[in-house]
């Protein structure tokens, strides 16, 4: 029988591509490749300006843009869980290793003020380029990115580049990553149930403790991407040619405009650096 | 009625299939003849069933019809056109629709609507009538609701469904179920049974479903029991029922409702022939209370 | 050999939003050379059940006792208790890896420390207790069918030499004669060695027809334990939480229902046929 989707394994599947979060809003509406190229600026942006005056401008646009898209804020936060560690890393790393004036020292350690700027500053456009891309992923489902990409990068077919394959293979991995990753689960747990131990052992035993597990799984990738060509092939797919959407992105007014915001926020954002007196 | 016409829907004529089995090395071990000599003719708006062991050729035969596999020797018609005819291969597709067995393994998107819309897409429909056709092919399968889910957490009935809509919104007249129902359980497999059915009834969409449970067939209209490669014996159910040792030497297991009507007869109570279900047999054994 | 659980309960995702219990408060004991059946829905807890006899999963709340031991206690072998709960999972053929079969069904009995010797010839005698030849044994599990993958599969269960043997849906995907060749050697098991066999069908019918003891199980609960032929009596409740009973004892409600009353027990195709006939004499004796 096929495994119903439990609510154990369901967890890791949320951490893998769940991101969506399902809203009706402006946001949510956009279309994929505003959202990609919008997060593209803003992200760039963070790396263009060293001081405060910046940083308020980034920061409130990222503000306004998380009111607008209806995601409750501690969804945007749970993306940084996973890089907590290199945020503190890097924020001590500067804190510590800069010189300048000092604050106060601990031993060796010295605490200067150049160096607790610095600390903040990476520290702020580290978050804000994760959460600024969490926006993207959160309001847009994989499918319309796939789309969205597809379309942006279509001028490369004309020097050859397989845009359309790479897109459906990209969704297809979407799909497939989660079912995969239940996949390594129960074969772990069928192993495990034979008595084999995955935490023991030296670095080589460890990699050969692998092999129980690996082995079935490139067996089980091969067995579904055999059937899932299949499945494609009787359902008349036949390459990117003649094919048609049921939502072709077609941009709207309010793309403009957020086309238009975007580049208000380039000028607003060079404006504010530009007079700012830190 | 469609079910009168006399074009056929499939039609296949000394159909053999073989292919090459390698060794560890690469080398041809020897050539393997999966389908041997299968002639039939499916008329359209029939339900029929094709009944097989593992590996009797039941699944090499279905993936024929909708042109996967190219016969070695013979022709396959699909309502007129020929399988192997350069040009027919998106024709028959569309004609011929297919589900497989494995749920997780034939949905392609990571969104049930654009799923659906996966086939029409690949024809060309227009954004319009994709949109019409899959909310139309959703509802036919009751899975409306769960247009905008994922299909990671659906139950695997409910995938198979899906499955089913996709099919259906690329406008076919025929559909092939390949052991589509045989990883479900049994709340699965009665749901999606039941909506097959109601495809043939109210569609008249021919069904062509591949199986080894006997009880999923007692209601086709005409039955195929495959072995070895070749069509072992054929009838309406009734009629394949009865034959006992055949079903038999193809390692088929009769509903219990007509093994347990057989025990009776051979014990001298007197029930009858032709009994499929629980119902009937009751009926009979009331009777012959006089 | 006992298994016991007293109060378990299951919780996924604990300490999150999404707290949701798969087992509630289970109160279960298995004895010696038992072959217990058990049903229930899709996501009723009977996988995550099955994972608490061997402590692959761990209990929420509650106890798991092996042999009145506490199998949560610190100083407890998890690996000796694999060994001794044999799990087989379902679809267990897709877990194969090794190169050659006899490699493969050796894996389980080595990594739980057999001694070398002992290792092959368990491996050795499972494979031919499932019915696989010797001309196999160097074979690669990729060629071989899938019947004979499941039972290699099995095989590597068996060579740990397990005093109890817990299947999850043994016979998913296998054609009719697949199911009744792992039916049988799953009996052959039972009735040969003093081992307890549990199992989970989706098929009435087989529960009926091997089980000495069948478990329901209904959203993380077990609503009825008992012998097959008393379990079968609460159809309605049956019904209810989408299983049903054996085809044979519809049959024989059905004819209740028509006033025919057969004897008691009516679960299998074998003693539903005999009440039948019973039934029939009676009646031919009774008019003339």
């Amino acid at each position: 029988m096929v495994s119903e989707p439990e609510k154990g394994c369901s967890m890791i599947r949320d951490i893998t591509i769940g991101q969506y979060y399902a809203a009706q809003s402006l946001i949510h509406r956009l279309d994929p490749r505003l959202k990609i190229i919008a997060t593209m600026v803003y992200i760039i942006s963070l790396f263009t300006f060293h001081d405060m005056a910046g940083y308020v401008v980034a920061i409130l646009s990222f503000g306004a843009v998380v009111a607008l898209s209806k995601v409750p804020l501690r969804f945007m936060l749970k993306g940084l869980k996973p890089i907590f560690f290199i945020l503190v890393f890097t924020a001590c790393l500067n804190l510590f290793a800069t010189p300048g004036k000092n604050i106060f020292a601990i031993g060796v350690l010295s605490v200067t003020w150049e160096g607790l700027w610095k600390a903040v500053y990476i520290s702020l456009r580290l978050i804000f380029l994760i959460l600024g891309s969490s926006v993207m992923t959160l309001t847009t489902t994989p499918d319309q990115l796939t789309n969205g990409l597809e379309k942006l990068l279509g001028p490369l077919k004309a020097v050859k580049v397989p845009v359309h394959e790479l897109a459906m293979m990209m969704s297809i991995a979407l799909r497939f990553i989660p079912i995969l990753v239940d996949e390594t689960n129960k074969i772990m747990k069928a192993q495990a149930a034979r008595g084999a131990d995955f935490e023991s052992g030296n670095l080589l035993q460890r990699l050969k403790n692998l092999l129980p597990i690996l082995v079935p799984l490139f067996a089980s990738s091969v067995r579904r991407a055999g059937d899932l060509a299949l499945a494609m092939d009787a359902r008349c797919y036949h390459g990117g040619g003649g094919r048609t959407k049921m939502y072709p992105l077609n941009y709207q007014k309010r793309d403009l405009c957020g086309y238009l915001v975007c580049i208000a926020y380039i000028i607003v954002l060079a404006a504010v650096v530009q007079v700012s007196p830190f | 009625m469609q079910k009168k016409s006399d074009q056929y829907m499939i039609e296949t004529k000394d159909l053999v299939y073989e292919y090459n089995r390698r060794d560890e090395n690469g080398d041809i071990a020897e050539i393997v003849r999966a389908l041997d000599g299968v002639s039939l003719k499916v008329k359209k708006g029939d339900f029929i069933a094709v009944l097989g062991a593992n590996g009797s050729g039941k699944s090499t035969f279905a993936k024929h019809l909708n042109g996967l596999l190219h016969p070695t020797e013979g022709v396959v018609y699909i309502n007129g056109m020929q399988t192997d005819r350069e040009g027919n291969v998106l024709p028959v597709r569309q004609m011929a629709g297919m589900v497989f067995q494995n749920p997780d393994n034939q949905i392609i998107s990571g969104i049930v609507e654009e799923d659906v819309a996966f086939g029409p897409e690949n024809l060309g429909v227009s954004t319009e009538e994709i949109l019409l056709r899959v909310e139309e092919s959703l509802k036919q399968v009751d899975m409306l609701p769960y247009r905008k889910h994922s299909p990671n957490r659906l139950s695997g009935g409910q995938k198979q469904r899906v499955a089913i809509a996709g099919v259906l919104a690329m406008h076919p007249q025929c559909i092939i179920l390949d052991e589509a129902t045989a990883m479900l359980d049994p709340a699965g497999r009665k749901k999606v049974l039941e909506i097959v059915m109601r495809l043939n009834k109210e569609e008249h969409i021919t069904i062509i479903l591949i199986t080894h449970y006997m009880e999923d067939v007692t209601e086709a209209d005409y039955i195929y029991v495959m072995k070895e490669g070749k069509i072992a014996t054929s009838g309406t159910p009734g009629e394949v029922f009865e034959q006992k040792k055949i079903l038999q030497d193809c390692a088929l297991e009769l509903p219990t409702a007509t093994r347990i009507a057989q025990l009776l007869n051979e014990a001298d109570i007197p029930v009858g022939d032709g009994i499929l279900t629980m119902e009937e047999l009751a009926d009979r054994l009331d009777k012959l209370r006089g | 050999m006992s298994i016991r659980l007293e109060n378990v309960s299951y919780v996924y995702g604990m300490g999150t939003t999404e707290e949701k219990y798969a087992l509630k408060n289970i109160n279960l004991e298995i004895g010696n050379h038992e072959l217990v059946g058990i049903a229930g829905h899709t996501g009723s807890g009977k996988s995550t059940l099955l994972q608490l006899f061997n402590g692959l999963e761990h209990a929420a709340h509650g106890t798991v006792y092996y042999n009145d031991q506490n199998i949560y206690e610190k100083g407890f072998s998890m690996k000796e208790l694999r060994g001794r709960v044999g799990l087989v999972f379902q679809y267990p053929e897709h877990q194969l890896f090794e190169a050659t079969v006899i490699k493969d069904v050796e894996f389980g009995p080595a990594n739980i420390g057999m001694p070398p010797m002992e290792v092959e010839l368990n491996s050795f005698q499972a494979l031919k207790d499932v019915g696989i030849g010797e001309e196999l044994l160097d074979a690669s599990p990729l060629t071989l069918s899938g019947g004979q993958k499941r039972r290699v599969a099995l095989a590597g269960v068996l060579a740990m030499q397990p005093e109890v043997l817990v299947l999850d849906e043994p016979m998913a995907g296998l054609d009719p004669l697949g199911r009744r060749e792992v039916f049988e050697l799953l009996l052959k098991l039972y009735q040969e060695r003093n081992i307890t066999i549990i199992f989970v069908s989706h098929s009435m019918e087989d529960i009926a027809e091997y089980a000495g003891r069948v478990l329901i199980m209904n959203q993380g609960e077990i609503v009825l334990d008992g012998r097959p032929d008393k379990v079968f009596r609460y159809r309605k409740e049956l019904e209810q939480i989408g299983l049903g009973i054996p085809q044979s004892a519809l049959l024989a409600a059905s004819l209740r229902e028509r006033g025919i009353r057969l004897a008691d027990g009516c679960i299998t195709v074998e003693k539903t046929t005999q009440a039948i006939v019973e039934w029939y004499q009676n009646r031919k004796r009774g008019a003339v």
